[in-house]
């Protein structure tokens, strides 16, 4: 019987090495994560010309082949040193597997010379083989090239392996395939070590990039991965425990900031993260990052490392771990920011220092390393099972410090995204101004914008029928009118609360100001009762009257913050059933002052005083007293004779029906609705006339003056709470008759 | 001779309040705290330690010494007999967490100073007293509350164990001085006033007619304050049963209405909700309001933020 084997031919490297490996970028890429497999910490790749053409040379420090594995392995078609997923020195998992990106090395140079050193017997061998290619002519049977090696024995050496590749062809890199390059690579070098059970510890990989010809030299391509993103954060603690955090980032640019507190016990400690959104937007180096290889970083590698003395301590950094509490506040959507970044955030144009944390990236998008090393080493104590540190409070002011830079770098970037949403808007104006052939002011971009579609549809109309033109036209005017309207009224909208709210800045300040007067009074209530102990007799009897006095305005101001307060900060309240009586009656003790001036009388006898409304908050339910209550005391101080005021109650199946009547000026009935519109005003124009002739100036301040928003705000909340609020048409003794439904 | 009072404060403007106090005013604004505090740990002790919760204007950038808080730990291991009381500003009281008041011996608002004159001297004098003779066991404990010794019993039952007697060490006056809080916020053991009132049957312009028949029942122990009073349940009720004895089936509230002074039915307790006679419970108008009055059990329910406790009464809210 005659014995049949197969031969290889030649062409099959080629097949296997150009077919299969789409492009020469790929190649070296492929070269470089062999190294990664070999357990290198640290390649170099240098690419140059010669006169003999394009030449790549890759060396690195891995575990490097003895002259059998040469034979065994790199030989041999499509096997791999690599045997199991892990690499045999830190347990890497497995970047390439196909055992042939060493054949795509023949897109890269006409000859591969290797030279690689690895341990062998308590000693060192070095090999060195060439391989021209040109030898693995197609027709050839390649298991018939003999290519000699040579092999030396060597009692020192540092074991790694070179490639040297010449003959490449002169157009073989670009800037474009360079970039490609560096962003695969980047992702290897996100590797920042890691302790893998029953491998050695992984000190991480980095990769050197020489290519003076294209792009300079890149040392250090991690160092330049950790600036790819949106920032980067460098934060060094000098020996007076001055704690420095450095910040470059797209559109900020470079900023500095000092922690409040210094940290001396800290001197030694350094940081570099840097802050990697995952829109591409974002990057300032898209060279070197890629939205698909950011993926990879983040997933892999992301989060921030802690370093001791240069060996990483785990598990910081290490998924769940959260030891910056980034991904807690990010669960619970804390808002706040920390007290000592407040002033900071408030000098922040177009940042809400009430919201700014809630573009908290997730821990694992900062990536870095915190370095503790110097004298603040003695500090950190490690915990027996070397698992982390013993919970101090030099390990909480660590803690503290780099998440104030990183909370710190978070303003920036909500900062730096107002900024790219102001450019994006002045873009969008200038695009506008190019198609107008003229200048556009801000406030007239939705007109200018109208008149851009308008001659647009009226051109495009002009082709249509006539029926059909005029029908579209009109439909266009129609709706361009409406958009017209709307933009005038959300421009007076505006403008009118930036006035409203300035003063309620105004109002915050008086408060604290009055806070301090009321400490004050508090004081002289002390002194009084002090001295009126000693005294005796009548002294002590005025003594005693005149401190009453001051205890009695002391707490009605007290009343009136509380509910201010109540109002502006009602964060930690929950909506919940509410007796009506003691909120009205302490929204009616508000307006005291005014009510004795002008004699008012507010008969509350016909609310129940076990009724409940709700659920809602305090500060809802005080929101809509106040508001009501205002305008009926306004109400009844513009108008002539008796001034009454009645809030009565009735419960209508599972709704509660409120009813404030009174006898002021009054309200047409053509202007029921009309005065629910925000910042509508007295539509009737009655009100405020009455005011000016009845009214002490100074009082107006008490009752509001007219921001137009009141009612359309208790329409809101009661709206909100499933409720409503309509004028009805007062019975005869009464002048304005409101209706208040709610659940 | 008193014990001297310390007051620490980065607001010079207090500095009237602790004159009128007769207290020694230490004004730390832009001054090294460390040291005067390390000074003054060189001292005797006081009698009363008032200390400003918020220090941030000293001189000293330290977080650690930028509350009261952390200073008050240092003044409670060096003197465990000197009160430690925090101040703050009405606004701060809500921001601060319920382990760092509990620092305190006592927190209150400076905005309302005044009204916890009679309870700083309280404790002044309570400490000084446990000083000088601290309680060795649960029945010495008893003892300083001037407790009914009928009522040592359930007292036992519900004593916390931070004052069962392997605890009784020097700090034993913060302790103290917290569960006592506990007993005459919570009613149970002790009554308020409008408690005592709606538990005769009256209601206050009623109890104050009778009250000087009901002195015996008056809490009288350690860190008992004069401005808000309360009574012994179990002593009202003993009291009253011995000046007005109890046809069968009769309640304490149908007693009470029968004591000399109570003149008719301006004098009798009334349900807020329904008017009628014979409200049997106080309770809050809803769980968010601290007004309460006197209602019948069938017009409310229990409060959703307390808890029931063996020997106390419920906390309760308005039925809507």
């Amino acid at each position: 019987m005659a014995e049949l084997k197969f031969s290889v031919d030649s062409a099959l490297l080629s097949e296997l090495g150009e077919k299969l490996v789409e492009s020469s970028h790929i190649a070296l890429v492929e070269l470089v994560k062999n190294a990664y497999d070999a357990d290198a910490t640290w390649v170099t790749v240098k690419i140059g010309w010669k006169p003999t053409g394009a030449f790549i040379e890759v060396t690195d420090n891995g575990v490097g082949m003895t002259l059998a594995d040469v034979r065994k392995y790199w030989m041999r078609i499509a096997t791999t040193h690599k045997s199991g997923t892990l690499s045999s020195r830190y347990g890497r998992p497995r970047t390439g597997s196909k055992g042939i990106g060493r054949f795509a090395c023949r897109r890269l140079g006409t000859t591969l010379f290797l030279e690689t050193i690895a341990a062998w017997n308590g000693a060192f061998e070095k090999t060195s083989v060439s391989f021209p290619w040109a030898q693995f002519k197609p027709g050839g049977d390649v298991t018939k090239v003999i290519r000699k090696g040579e092999r030396r024995k060597l009692t020192t050496a540092q074991t790694g392996t070179t490639l040297v590749i010449t003959g490449g062809p002169e157009d073989l890199w670009d800037r474009r395939g360079f970039n490609f390059l560096k962003r695969q690579l980047a992702v290897l070098t996100a590797n920042r070590g890691r302790k893998v059970e029953g491998f050695e510890e992984d000190p991480g990989f980095n990769v050197s990039l020489i290519a003076p010809g294209i792009d300079g030299s890149i040392e250090n391509l991690r160092d330049e991965l950790i600036s790819a993103g949106w920032g980067d954060i460098n934060l060094e603690i000098d020996e007076s425990g001055t704690v420095q955090c450095v910040l470059r980032a797209q559109k900020i640019g470079r900023r500095v900031i000092t922690y409040p507190t210094k940290m001396p016990h800290l001197f030694g400690v350094s940081a570099k993260i840097g802050i990697m959104p995952a829109e591409k937007g974002e990057f300032r180096r898209t060279d070197v990052l890629s939205k698909s290889s950011l993926k990879q970083i983040i997933d892999n590698w992301g989060g921030v490392f802690v370093r001791y003395q240069g060996f990483r301590v785990y598990p910081y950094g290490e998924p769940p771990n959260d030891w910056l509490r980034i991904d807690r506040d990010r669960g619970t959507r804390r808002s706040a920011l920390p007290t000592m970044l407040q002033p900071f955030a408030a000098k922040l144009r177009g940042v809400d220092p009430g919201r700014a944390l809630l573009s908290l990236l997730s821990s694992r998008a900062y990536v870095g390393d915190v370095e503790i090393s110097g004298p603040a080493t003695e500090y950190f104590e490690p915990k027996a099972s070397r698992e982390g540190f013993l919970d101090s409070e030099t390990m909480r002011d660590l803690t503290a410090v780099v998440r104030f830079a990183i909370d710190w770098s978070t303003l920036y970037r909500e900062y730096a995204r107002s900024l790219a949403a102001r450019e994006e808007a002045d873009k969008a104006r200038e695009d506008l101004e190019d198609k107008l052939g003229q200048g556009v002011t801000p406030s007239d971009v939705v007109t200018s914008a109208l008149r851009v579609v308008e001659t647009q549809v009226q051109s495009l109309a002009k082709q249509l029928p006539v029926t059909e033109r005029q029908e579209v036209l009109r439909s266009l005017r129609t709706a361009t009118n409406a958009i017209a309207k709307h933009e005038a009224s959300s421009l007076e909208e505006r403008r009118h609360l930036q006035l409203v709210a300035s003063t309620s800045t105004l109002v915050l300040i008086f408060s604290h100001e009055v806070k301090t007067l009321l400490s004050w009074f508090e004081q002289i209530r002390i002194s009084l009762n002090r001295i009126e102990e000693r005294v005796g007799g009548s002294e002590a009897k005025q003594l005693s009257t005149i401190a009453e006095e001051f205890g009695a305005t002391k707490d009605r101001l007290l009343e009136l913050l509380s509910m201010t307060s109540l109002i502006s900060t009602p964060r930690k309240a929950k909506p919940a059933r509410l007796t009506l009586l003691p909120r009205l009656l302490s929204a009616i003790r508000s307006f005291e002052l005014i009510l004795n001036s002008y004699d008012i009388h507010i008969d509350t006898r016909s609310v129940s005083k076990t009724l409940q409304v709700g659920p809602m908050l305090e500060a809802e339910l005080f929101a809509i007293l106040l508001n009501l209550l205002s305008n009926s005391i306004k109400s009844v101080i513009a108008a002539p004779g008796k001034r009454v005021i009645e809030v009565s109650s009735e419960s209508v199946k599972s709704m509660t029906i409120i009813h404030f009547r009174d006898t002021g000026v009054g309200l047409a009935e053509n202007y029921f609705e009309a005065v629910f519109t925000p910042f509508s005003s007295d539509p009737a124009n009655k009100l405020y006339d009455g005011l000016d002739r009845r009214m002490n100036p100074e009082d107006e301040y008490i009752v509001g003056t007219g921001s137009g928003l009141g009612l359309s705000i208790v329409r809101e909340i009661l709206a909100y709470r499933g409720g409503s609020i309509r004028f009805i048409p007062p019975s005869h003794q009464w002048k304005a008759h409101v209706e208040l439904t709610i659940p | 001779m008193k014990k001297a009072i310390i007051w620490i404060d980065d607001n010079p403007l207090r500095r009237r309040t602790a004159n009128d106090l007769g207290a020694t005013f230490y004004d730390v604004k832009n001054q090294n705290l460390v040291e005067i505090v390390d000074t003054l740990l060189d001292k005797p002790a006081p009698g009363l330690v008032i200390i400003d919760h918020i220090l941030d204007k000293t001189a000293t950038t330290n977080r650690l010494l930028q509350r009261g808080s952390t200073i008050a730990e240092a003044f409670k291991e060096r003197w465990p007999h000197a009160p430690v009381v925090g101040i703050t500003n009405i606004g701060q009281i809500s921001q601060v967490d319920q382990r760092t008041r509990h620092t305190y011996d006592l927190f209150v608002p400076f905005d309302r100073f005044s009204n916890y004159l009679e309870q700083i001297e309280s404790l002044r004098s309570g400490f000084g007293e446990i000083e000088k003779k601290p309680p060795s066991d649960s029945n010495e404990i008893f003892g300083l509350l001037k407790a009914p010794k009928d009522e040592f019993h359930r007292l036992s039952a519900v004593l916390p164990e931070y004052l069962y007697d392997a605890e009784l060490d020097a700090s034993v006056s913060s302790r103290l001085n917290k569960w006592v809080g506990h007993l005459t916020e919570r009613p149970g053991f002790l009554y308020d006033e409008l408690w005592s009132a709606t538990f005769l049957g009256l209601n206050l312009a009623g109890f104050r007619r009778v009250l000087e028949s009901f002195g015996k029942a008056k809490y009288k122990g350690i860190f008992a304050v004069g401005d808000t009073p309360r009574w012994w349940s179990s002593r009202l009720k003993q009291i009253l049963f011995n000046l007005e004895p109890p046809k069968a089936g009769e309640y304490s509230w149908n007693v009470g209405r029968r004591l000399p002074g109570i003149l008719d039915r301006r004098h009798f307790s009334k349900c807020y909700v329904c008017d009628d006679d014979f409200p049997e419970t106080v309770a809050n108008v809803d769980s968010q309001s601290e007004e309460r009055y006197a209602m019948h059990l069938k017009h409310t329910i229990l409060h959703p933020d307390f808890r029931r406790e063996l020997y106390f009464e419920d906390i309760r809210i308005l039925k809507n």
